[in-house]
């Protein structure tokens, strides 16, 4: 038995009855003028069909031998970055490009990079200006100026 | 006109300085992503979609087939000298290139895949050319029927054809459709699956999918696995074969190249596939099998030949039918819809000069690439010397910027970053983002189609079997699903996919 498998197929067949009930309440219309949720509809249906299925061949499968997991507990970096991007989408328009980007990239520089803290600084730093004059000056990009609207390193 | 004025047409277009630009910068930079792990040409692509909506269609167009047909040159860099594939086509040339690069013939194994990219990618510019053509005659033909049909087919096959199993490869496509539907139904005007959010009413951004899928899941993934690097440090020299090199990667370019065209155009195969398979080919007529792994040169020659000309022949159902064959021409037919260029069969006739200019730029562009491999590969080699610790902050910082450029919103970082957790947690469990991404795209289409052809059939689901070529897809995509259902089969495809 395949336990991963098993959950995915509860979490698609979650999704398959989800789509029906959407599909129902948008309007499937009728094959000859089929309205907004025959696709959803549709959609749905075949995603229970391949739940069904995903859990039938979980039960008669062989215990997988689950994910590549790093024995160096390397997943945390990964869940570093997500935090990292996450408070980084937050920060953004209110505080601005230029101090977000270098606050991500040198908290990334030490975390990830291994970098000492003031080497890691100016990289970041250097790095959020670089591509503040790339995409801001260079290629005309709207990125947030937040703190810093009005002055010479706004927009 | 005739095709070789229409193409002289193309090569004045391709040549204006402006264009000779854009062509230079998307081959430079597909270059340097193919070379780079952990950014793929979708990524790349996704990343400079934003920059593109100043220039006009045809820069922009030639700039992002550039990156993708440079991807792929460069990809066979890394392959060989790190035994790390820049991007997923170059999997195969790790094998032998490797291996004839710590052999101390990192020089041969670098020429031979250039040169059989260069041959490939050209051969796949003059079928493009001259089938392109014919298949606009066919394309009159299609109805939404026909659409829906080959639609189906593409998605089938790219499920058939992954290296995940069908099952979960159509579940992928299948959300992809879901969200390639969400927002405003353009017939009935009603908000579809928006959860009250305004950010959701013109859908979700492909943009943000597919940076999130692409950028972010792919970086999460190298920094929970790690990326061990033994890149081949002795002084690359002799960039040139011996005879016997030639005698041995001359058919095998040219079995690559005419394998990788015809299984480029077919909807769900590319440049990755058709890699494997001419690997699977080389090794099963070869004389001495072996060798393969160990430095066979035929191992290098003909997966290259195969990935380019696939790269360059996908091109042929993007510009004639309006269908993208994989997941980064799903990006490129992105592109042309944001910039408003009419896509499927009128193409050609509406915007010649968009067609030719960018197929004679293919022309120019592999010529770039040939100077940009070969003479400059210490450059390239000094580019795999940048630290993961300075590239993946970077490149997150890029996808983000790139992200928001596009849209103006942080919604959509919001959507980016919530994709890349989904990409990478479904990664672990054996489910592939490039069906989700094809779904993704084609959900529209697919839709009005279905819609249409149901309408115009007066709800008879029997159009999609009586009208022949709507019969003839239909039936190859009950085919294909049912094979992946035969255990023999579906065994030896799992071979065929995971082999080596």
């Amino acid at each position: 038995m395949r336990i991963p498998d098993l959950v995915g197929a509860a979490i698609v067949a979650g999704l398959g009855l989800f789509l029906v009930r959407e599909g129902g309440s948008l309007g499937f219309g009728d094959p000859t003028e089929p309205g907004s949720g025959f696709m959803f509809w549709w959609i749905g249906v075949a995603m229970l069909v391949a739940a069904a299925a995903l859990a039938g061949f979980a039960l008669a499968g062989a215990p997988a031998s689950g994910p590549d997991i790093h024995p160096d507990g390397r997943m945390s970096l990964a869940l570093a970055c997500i935090a990292a991007l996450a408070i980084y989408a937050v920060a953004l328009e209110r505080v601005g490009f230029i101090p977000t980007s270098a606050v991500l990239l040198t908290g990334l520089f030490i975390y990830v990079g291994g970098y000492r803290p003031p080497l890691a600084a100016a990289l970041g730093i250097g790095g959020a200006f670089a591509s503040w004059f790339l995409f801001v000056k260079l290629l005309s990009s709207n990125l947030p100026a937040g703190l810093l609207a009005g002055t010479m390193l706004g927009n | 006109m005739d095709l070789l004025g229409q193409l002289g047409n193309g090569f004045l277009i391709a040549l204006s300085l402006d264009n000779l630009f854009y062509c230079f910068a998307g081959v430079l930079i597909g270059t340097l992503v193919g070379v780079l792990p952990g950014i793929g040409p979708i990524a790349a692509m996704s990343l400079l979609l934003p920059a593109t909506f100043a220039i006009p269609p045809t820069g922009a167009v030639i700039m992002l087939a550039g990156i993708y047909y440079g991807s792929m040159y460069g990809g066979s860099t890394t392959a060989i000298l790190v035994r790390i594939p820049g991007e997923a086509a170059s999997v195969v040339t790790c094998l032998d290139g490797h291996e004839m690069a710590k052999q101390g013939r990192a020089g041969a194994a670098l020429f031979v895949a250039a040169i059989g990219s260069f041959f490939a990618g050209t051969v796949a510019l003059v079928g493009l050319m001259l089938l392109a053509p014919v298949m606009i005659a066919a394309a009159l033909a299609f109805g939404p029927a026909e659409y829906c049909a080959l639609m189906l087919l593409g998605l089938c096959l790219i499920a058939y054809l992954s290296q995940a199993s069908v099952l979960k490869s159509l579940i992928m496509a299948g959300l992809g459709l879901v969200l390639g539907l969400i927002g405003i139904d353009s017939i009935n005007a009603l908000p579809r699956l928006t959860f009250d959010r305004l950010e959701l009413l013109d859908g979700i951004g492909l943009v943000p999918v597919v940076m999130g899928l692409f950028g972010i899941a792919e970086i999460l993934k190298n920094l929970e696995q790690g990326t061990d690097r033994t890149v081949v440090t002795a002084k690359i020299s002799r960039l040139w074969l011996t005879s016997a090199d030639w005698i041995a990667s001359r058919w095998a370019i040219v079995r690559g190249t005419l394998l990788g065209f015809v299984l480029g155009i077919l909807p769900g195969g590319g440049a990755v596939i058709s890699s494997f398979v001419s690997y699977a080919l080389e090794r099963r007529i070869s004389k001495t099998p072996e060798r393969f792994g160990k430095g066979a040169i035929e191992g290098v020659a003909g997966p290259e030949a195969a990935n380019n000309a696939a790269a360059g022949s996908a091109f042929i159902p993007l510009m004639t039918l309006g269908i993208p064959p994989n997941a980064v021409l799903a990006l490129l037919l992105g592109a042309l819809i944001i910039h408003n260029v009419p896509v499927g069969p009128t193409m050609i006739t509406q915007r010649p000069d968009l067609f030719w200019g960018v197929v004679a730029s293919m022309y120019v562009g592999n010529v770039m690439l040939l100077v940009l491999n070969l003479p400059l590969i210490g450059l390239w080699v000094r580019c795999l010397s940048v630290p993961y610790g300075i590239l993946f902050p970077m490149i997150l910082l890029l996808c983000c910027i790139g992200v928001y450029a596009s849209s103006g919103q942080i919604f959509d970082l919001y959507v980016m970053i919530s994709f890349g957790v989904f990409g990478w947690l479904v990664a672990r469990w054996g489910y592939e983002p490039a069906p989700l991404v094809l779904g993704f795209v084609l959900g529209p289409m697919f839709e009005n189609n279905l819609r249409k052809a149901l309408i115009l059939s007066r709800g008879s689901w029997m159009t999609f079997i009586e009208r022949p070529l709507s019969a003839v897809f239909v039936v190859a995509s009950v085919l294909i699903l049912a094979t992946a259902l035969v255990p023999w089969i579906n065994a030896k495809r799992k071979e065929m996919a995971t082999e080596e």
